[in-house]
């Protein structure tokens, strides 16, 4: 979070978390192709020659005035394959809140648990307060026919208080409500600690 | 003034991880880097905090995606950070140097929380921009440290921000359907 009195700018910054391949990238791909143009930059993909992210991807919106601020929204997406664990780690750095891109393919479990027990590390490692930062979980992939259902997902991570939103990110489904949510969290957060 | 500066020190625990600008500092920071520009003599200068958000710009920035190079210059810094951590070299002010003919980059980090690019013209000498670099670097870092001028003190406004309603319509409204 930054914040800049004079230009009466609050920056808020979110990262989707999640195993390899989850639809991190579709996710903000798809907002990228979704929102006004003058209201986004563009997509900067720092990325393999097979396109898979080797560091991260960024895209930042802008919400207009709000109350007496103009919100800006950063957008990041971490690489999920587990060799480039130190530049997660990077990107975490100075988060407000975290969508957790979660892959429902049945085949994927291992790797989703992985990834949400390596995501809880490094916000430790990192200082960010877990009670302070919201994290919205996503089912990305419902619309494969070996999907685990949200309840067996709800298990499988131990999931309790978190928000959790279905989607299917190739199409464009739960993008926006996920977007929404976390968002809305993260500025509640933001309202709560200016108070 | 007392009591305003204790109100003030809450305000900024209260606040965490973070930056908090205010316009004195603002200022400052401003000062500080046309002063850079002007003495080194710099092409262009860009001031992020360290998670890649932008604070402050100098100079000629022509067509340059400023937002997306403080993403850049944020991930860059941080990852030197981590390399000189695993390689034994941590010193206080990583500086990464990017040699060109027709001009030249410095990153470097600016404190613990803010990130420092500047590029100079092929023909300054890399050792006097190197100097004034670290000079201005530990100066802005100075400057975010001290606590506000009671001036600063302004209608807050945030938590008077109508969040509900207004919120999701200004996100409705980012979408083209
Ligand atoms: N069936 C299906 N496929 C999806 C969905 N979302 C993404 N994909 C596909 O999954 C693959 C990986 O998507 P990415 O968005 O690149 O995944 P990522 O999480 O960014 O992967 P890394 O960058 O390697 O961590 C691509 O082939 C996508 O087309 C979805 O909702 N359903
Ligand atoms: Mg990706």
């Amino acid at each position: 979070m930054q914040i800049n009195w004079r230009l009466r700018e609050l920056t808020l910054k979110i990262v989707y978390y999640g195993p390899a391949m989850s639809g991190k990238t579709t996710n903000l791909e798809q907002i990228h192709s979704h929102v006004d143009p003058l209201k986004r930059s563009e997509l900067l993909s720092l990325k393999t020659a097979g396109d898979r992210t080797l560091f991260f991807d960024f895209l930042q919106l802008e919400l207009g005035r709000i109350g007496t601020l103009t919100p800006k929204i950063q957008l990041y997406t971490v690489p999920g394959q587990t060799y480039y664990e130190s530049c997660r780690k990077v990107v975490l750095k100075g988060a407000d809140g975290v969508v957790f891109v979660v892959d429902s393919d049945v085949n994927r479990w291992g790797s989703n648990l992985e990834s949400w027990k390596n995501l809880f590390k490094h916000l430790q490692s990192l200082r960010i307060p877990l009670e302070r930062t919201p994290i919205i979980v996503q089912f990305n992939k419902q619309d494969l026919p070996n999907a685990m259902s949200p309840e067996q997902l709800k298990k499988l991570l131990n999931l309790g208080n978190n928000a959790v939103v279905s989607a299917a990110a190739i199409r464009g489904e739960g993008v926006l409500d996920t977007f929404k949510l976390v968002t809305r969290n993260v500025m509640a957060q933001a309202q709560r600690e200016m108070a | 003034m007392d009591n305003l500066q204790d109100q003030d020190r809450n305000y900024a625990l209260n606040i965490r991880v973070g930056l908090t600008i205010y316009p004195s500092q603002d200022k400052a920071i401003e000062q500080a880097l046309l002063l850079l520009k002007d003495r080194c003599p710099a092409q262009f200068i860009l001031l992020a905090d360290s998670s890649g958000q932008l604070i402050s710009i100098q100079g000629e920035r022509g067509s340059l995606d400023v937002v997306a190079l403080s993403a850049l210059v944020a991930g860059d810094v941080a990852a030197s950070h981590e390399i000189a951590a695993m390689t034994n070299q941590l010193d206080s002010c990583q500086m990464v140097l990017r040699e060109g003919k027709k001009s030249s980059s410095f990153t470097c980090e600016a404190g613990k929380y803010m990130v420092l690019f500047v590029q100079i013209p092929g023909e300054t000498p890399l050792g006097w921009a190197r100097i004034l670099i670290r000079e201005t670097a530990e100066k802005i870092a100075e400057i975010v440290d001290r606590l506000p001028d009671p001036e600063d003190h302004l209608a807050a406004g945030l938590d008077n921000m109508p969040l509900d309603a207004s919120l999701d319509s200004a996100i409705d409204s980012l979408w083209m359907g």
